[in-house]
């Protein structure tokens, strides 16, 4: 089935956010091989060329590497991923504020709020 | 490409036709039986009705083939050519000029075949006749070459082989003409925007007429001729005239075939 | 190497007074996905069957590999009209020997590998197939071939969902990147997210021709929601 994309945003930005997602929940797994271009484009539904420039971003970061054998894989370089994965936290976090800022929250109601929804959850 | 063509064409065309001879065959020998019994001179008249049904049946037979064999083969043109089919038909890497011999040379062969599947099928019902009727004294082969004297007797053809050779000019200029006057006319029906098998059906009478009007006209000198000159043999003076028609049914075929050609590859306009 | 298809200065005047195609300028490069949007009667179909040699321009030229439409072209385009064309007699398996006899860059094992796929009997006569089964039969056998052009029109006008995801699945993984996808249709937000670039087209004349990516960049929405802002009636 098609990935579900906003139709109002880049499909390109969007793709690379999908595969980085995939990367960094374990998805596609640390030295494991990642489909083709042609395959995940017909996964997601999208144009090729589109894919393939989403994926030489991911290589350009380095999160994925290309083998002469296997194509393809996603790096074992675990720093890397979680360099990743804090950075994609950092943007959903900055996000979260901007929100909540829009909603007329001050920094420290914020950070108080989560103090007593999160510690609930984790407790 | 013109061989795949025609492979193709005639892998798709030769059963029907074949059928339509095969059966008219089959009746021309069940005709031929009739011979068998003179029921005529029986006193049941039931039995001389349904031999008179019999021939009947032959005779539509015939005309059946030789209409039924045109048909066909003109339907299928014009719905290769010109229906939905088309779409594949014209996007087929192939030349204009190659699509329309690879329809008229086999509607060429089937007028041929089904023309001679005729004669077979007339000697077949004859030679039962002779067979079974047996003239006093005489056998089949006598029979055959008596009838056959008398008949060019009856012509007063003098001159055999240039009789042969006319009848068979005539005969390949009818051919093509026929195939060319039905790839001719539906081509040109396309050309009327909405009712293109109407105008398909117009263009055969329009060419047709043409056709008869200019042999016609070629034929008066001779009608003159005719009638002026004393003569006794019918054949001596119209055997140049049939050369003259001949030349005249490939003129024109040639002349539709330019035109055909032309009309596929600018005017074609599939719905 | 130069564009793929070069248009130039194409009209098209129907029975002297319909003017289908008025003046036309175009270049559709290789390697591209490409929609040819616009409403109805806005000249799409015109123009492809001009390219694919079915009907001749008034003024104008149409080129595909520097060519004008003919055998040449017609080797190296594959063509997916909205009709169905197949003869009703044949055999599916058939038509596979009819597509390979004639079109040199046809891949019959691929062709029976996609109709594996859907179940779809080799054995089976035309005749017997119901209508979204012969039009699947009719687009494995355009996608089957290695064409540099494939011209698709209006590929999934009245298919179900389903099926629309197969051929979109279809088109997406059997082009190769050398070779470039013309399609027209009047469903976007279906299609889009495949596509390269977008040609809308009106009255016969093109009126934007961008990608995908620049629309949605730009206008900061999908080429569904501006295909409609430039088209409000």
């Amino acid at each position: 089935m098609a990935w579900n994309l906003d139709s109002d945003r880049p499909i390109y930005a969007q793709i690379l956010e999908r595969i980085e997602m995939q990367i960094v929940s374990g998805n596609y797994k640390p030295g494991s091989k990642i489909p083709s271009v042609r395959e995940l484009a017909a996964e997601a539904g999208v144009n090729p060329n589109t894919m393939q420039r989403a994926l030489a971003e991911l290589e350009r970061k380095g999160l994925v590497t290309t083998q002469r054998t296997s194509g393809r894989v996603v790096t074992e370089d675990m720093e890397m991923i979680k360099e990743t994965r804090n950075s994609l936290a950092k943007e959903q976090i900055l996000d979260f504020i901007n929100r909540m800022k829009e909603l007329g929250f001050e920094k420290e109601e914020i950070l108080t709020l989560i103090k007593n929804e999160a510690g609930g959850e984790l407790v | 490409m013109l061989k795949k063509l025609l492979k193709h064409e005639w892998e798709a065309s030769w059963k029907i036709p074949t059928i339509l001879i095969g059966v008219l065959l089959v009746i021309s020998v069940f005709a031929g039986f009739t011979f068998a019994a003179p029921v005529w001179e029986s006193e049941m008249h039931g039995l001389a009705f349904l031999l008179v049904l019999v021939w009947m049946l032959y005779y539509f037979a015939i005309i059946g083939v030789s209409i039924g064999v045109v048909l066909y083969l003109a339907i299928r043109f014009y719905k290769n050519m010109y229906t939905d089919e088309g779409y594949l038909t014209h996007t087929l890497p192939v030349t204009s000029h190659q699509l329309l011999w690879s329809k008229m040379i086999p509607m060429a062969a089937w007028n041929v075949i089904a023309t001679v599947g005729i004669l077979v099928s007339v000697a077949i019902f004859g030679l039962m006749a002779i067979g079974f009727l047996q003239p006093e004294g005489m056998g089949i082969w006598e029979t055959i070459t008596y009838m056959a004297e008398e008949m060019v007797a009856d012509l007063g053809i003098e001159n055999m082989a240039a009789f042969g050779i006319s009848m068979l000019a005539v005969g390949i200029a009818g051919v093509c003409s026929g195939t060319m006057m039905t790839v001719g006319a539906i081509t040109i029906g396309q050309l009327v925007g909405k009712h293109k098998i109407l105008g398909s059906i117009g263009a055969y009478f329009g060419i047709n007429t043409v056709m008869q009007f200019v042999v016609s006209a070629c034929m008066i000198p001779f009608m003159f001729n005719m009638a002026y000159e004393e003569t006794d043999s019918v054949f001596g003076v119209l055997m140049p005239s049939y050369f003259i028609m001949a030349a005249v049914y490939i003129v024109l075929s040639v002349v539709l075939y330019f035109v055909s050609e032309w009309i596929i590859r600018k005017k074609l306009n599939l719905d | 190497m130069s564009e793929l298809v070069n248009v130039s200065n194409l009209t098209m005047v129907y029975d002297k007074k319909k003017t289908a195609l008025d003046n036309l300028n175009l270049t559709i490069p290789r390697g591209k996905i490409v929609g040819l949007l616009g409403p109805n009667g806005s000249g799409k179909t015109t123009l492809i069957k001009i390219l694919n040699g079915l009907l001749c321009p008034t003024k104008g030229t149409a080129l595909i590999n520097g060519n004008q439409p003919g055998p040449e072209t017609k080797a190296r385009v594959s063509y997916l009209p909205e009709r169905t064309y197949l003869q009703t007699g044949m055999k599916v398996k058939e038509l596979i020997a009819y597509f390979a006899d004639f079109y040199e860059d046809f891949r019959p094992e691929r062709a029976r590998e996609m109709l594996t796929s859907l179940g779809i009997d080799e054995n089976d006569r035309i005749k017997t197939l119901s209508k979204g089964t012969r039009e699947k039969v009719q687009l494995i056998l355009v996608m089957s071939r290695d064409a540099d052009l494939f011209i698709l029109d209006e590929p999934i006008a009245g298919v179900d969902p389903a099926a629309r995801d197969y051929i979109i699945k279809t088109i997406i993984t059997n082009y190769n990147e050398n070779a470039t996808v013309l399609l027209s249709t009047h469903l976007i937000s279906d299609i889009e997210n495949i596509l390269d670039e977008v040609i809308f087209i009106k009255n016969g004349t093109p009126v934007l021709q961008a990608t995908v990516e620049e629309i949605r960049e730009q206008k900061g929405k999908s080429v569904d929601a501006y295909f409609r802002e430039v088209f409000a009636c």
